[in-house]
């Protein structure tokens, strides 16, 4: 697929090995008190996949999601991130090892403007020290600008143009959503994690956000698994989808695959057997 | 990383201040209200608008401006230290127990650095990993920090003096540097350091966005813990140094200064000029206009002989007013509400 909406740097001047992003959770076992989660899960996502997750509400989706970000501890269980066991770490050393994230509802700084949000994301890959900061000096400037550039090239990307400077606080939802995904491309994330990235939308900002998608997928070789509930979306954009029930995954495949598994009807629509 | 945003609060009610007072900030409204009673005290009160009583007035807040801005700064991050004077005064009270007991009081006050830290990193641990909330952990931990030095370290003994050999230490409370008190200097060179520290780095951006959305922040890759073990660590030191301008001014620490209403005129500035409760807003323009507000209408009280319980009642009036100012400019829609309190 061409890339039709700039040249970010951060994808384009990547190395394939900056881009490898290879997850693989492994009999993920989570459980709240008496309340089990997950259960023995195990689902994988190699470099350049979308892999989507899906299942009705409460099913463990984000349970899920919130173990690859470090945001649940699992009671059982591996996960792995290229070739390193993260299972159990803090969020913030994740981010740095390339994970970031989207939430369902949305976490952004609402006091800040569009730019000021994303700054704080480029602001973990600053390397210049406090005193050289208070002073200003010119090796804080130039980086300062580096990353404005780099901001500049997302915002492009995203189109957000005419949004940098207003506060997030007063934007729609589906702007908000927006803001977030490119907080989170600021990371230079190798694994994109989307939780839910088009509740709440119109049909116009869903349209806008899956073209972003796909061309980060298919352009930029960009790294995604993402949990929805808008079944059109997700079976139109990605590869493998995942369907969880009650903490458990019932199956896994390619879009047909899973439409047609009979226990995946079963969990979403009921025991339909028992109506003939 | 300068970019404007949110730090100074902007008028929100367009309705009423359409034009000029459209961007009205929280710490220019209550500039201007400084102005107005300082005008009327220059009228009202004989020997106000004196050189020598404004010195004075300047020097007697710089304590509680300095104090001010450690508070300032946690409460940017969306926190509070209710301990802050108590760890101040505690450390500042323990050095001069070790310099009464024959100890260099230059290794005194470092030792009373380190103790300082030690409780505000105490307070940090409690709060970012114990998760208990900010306003709990640190009304309890200004509670044993003034039962357990004043047991342990200060023989029970309530007030602290100064040995008559280390009477050059009194330059930093009475002393003068080029005709400006010591005090102000002081606190004019904290109140620059922690603008720069605020608004010039990322940590400083850091403590905005922990004010603004604490999950954002997390996963923006910011590390809330230890960043929260540094905020209250860094409040500790910086009161841990008003109590040492304290101890300078007077040459003694009395350790009932912990169980005085300070540390509410302290939250009473913070709030007043601009930093919000909620978080992520305010700077330290907030802590000079709401110090310079607090100063004089203190100053102005003082002098028009009205006595404590007066004083007292107009002091809280005006924090009640404080508060219902950061409501009406800070309204706890959904937005904000979703955030919680501290």
């Amino acid at each position: 697929m061409k890339a039709f909406r700039g040249n970010p740097s951060i994808f384009s001047s990547a190395r394939p090995e900056e881009r490898r992003a290879g997850l693989e959770v492994k009999d993920l076992t989570l459980k709240f008190g008496g309340i089990t989660a997950l259960s023995k899960i195990d689902i994988a996502v190699s470099t350049g996949e979308l892999v989507a997750v899906i299942g009705p509400n409460g099913a463990g989706k984000t349970s899920l999601l919130n173990c690859i970000t470090g945001y649940y501890k699992p009671q059982e269980g591996q996960i792995f991130f290229n070739g390193d066991e993260v299972t159990g770490l803090s969020t913030h050393h994740l981010t740095r090892k390339g994970i970031g994230r989207t939430y369902q509802n949305i976490e952004l700084f609402p006091g800040m403007t569009v730019l000021s949000n994303m700054l704080l994301a480029r602001h973990v890959h600053c390397r210049y020290n406090v005193g050289k900061a208070a002073l200003f000096m010119k090796s804080v400037q130039d980086e300062e600008v580096r990353h404005r550039r780099i901001l500049e090239e997302l915002i492009d990307f995203l189109e957000m143009q005419s949004l940098r400077n207003q506060l997030v606080g007063s934007l729609p939802y589906g702007m908000r959503k927006r803001v977030e995904l490119g907080r989170a491309l600021a990371l230079e994330p190798k694994l994109l994690v989307l939780d839910e990235p088009f509740a709440g939308m119109t049909l116009e900002e869903k349209e806008d956000m899956v073209r972003f998608l796909m061309e980060l997928n298919e352009a930029w070789n960009q790294t995604m698994i993402l949990v929805e509930h808008d079944m059109s979306i997700v079976m139109s954009i990605s590869k493998r989808v995942a369907v969880f029930d009650f903490g458990v995954k019932i199956a896994e495949g390619s879009p047909d695959f899973v439409q047609n598994h009979p226990q995946v009807i079963k969990a979403y629509l009921g025991d339909t057997s028992k109506i003939e | 990383m300068v970019s404007k945003d949110q730090n100074s609060t902007t008028w929100s009610l367009d309705l009423f201040f359409k034009g000029g007072f459209k961007n009205i900030t929280q710490e220019q409204i209550i500039l201007l209200i400084a102005a107005v009673f300082f005008v009327f005290f220059a009228f009202a009160v004989k020997g106000f608008a004196t050189f020598g009583n404004i010195t004075i007035m300047m020097r007697n807040i710089s304590v509680l401006g300095i104090f001010s801005i450690g508070m300032g700064t946690v409460v940017i991050a969306k926190g509070i230290d209710l301990s802050e004077v108590a760890v101040g005064a505690m450390s500042a009270a323990w050095v001069l127990q070790l310099a009464t007991d024959g100890m260099n009081l230059g290794y005194a006050i470092l030792l009373g650095v380190a103790l300082a830290l030690f409780l505000g990193g105490l307070n940090g641990y409690l709060i970012a990993f114990i998760e208990i909330p900010a306003l709990f952990a640190t009304l309890a931990s200004g509670i044993y920090v003034f039962g357990f030095v004043r047991y342990f370290l200060l023989n029970n003994q309530e007030n602290h003096f100064l040995p008559k050999a280390d009477s050059a230490f009194l330059f930093v409370g009475q002393g003068k540097i080029i005709g400006i008190p010591t005090p102000i200097v002081i606190f004019a060179a904290v109140a620059l350091l922690a603008h720069l520290f605020l608004r010039l780095t990322r940590h400083g951006r850091f403590f905005y966005a922990m004010g603004d959305n604490e999950d954002a922040a997390r996963m923006t890759g910011i590390s809330i813990r230890p960043m929260k073990i540094f905020q209250y660590s860094l409040c500790s030191l910086i009161g841990y140094l008003a109590a040492l301008v304290m101890m300078g001014t007077t040459g003694s620490i009395n350790v009932r200064i912990v169980s005085s209403t300070l540390i509410f005129d302290v939250v009473l500035v913070v709030v007043l000029g601009g930093i919000s409760l909620i978080g992520g807003r305010g700077s330290v323009f907030s802590v000079i206009a709401g110090v310079l507000l607090v100063g004089i209408i203190l100053n102005g009280m003082t002098l028009l002989h009205y006595t404590l319980p007066t004083q007292d009642l107009i002091k809280g009036i005006i924090l009640l007013g404080a508060i219902l100012l950061d409501t009406f400019l800070h309204p706890r829609d959904e937005e904000t509400a979703r955030q919680g309190d501290i």
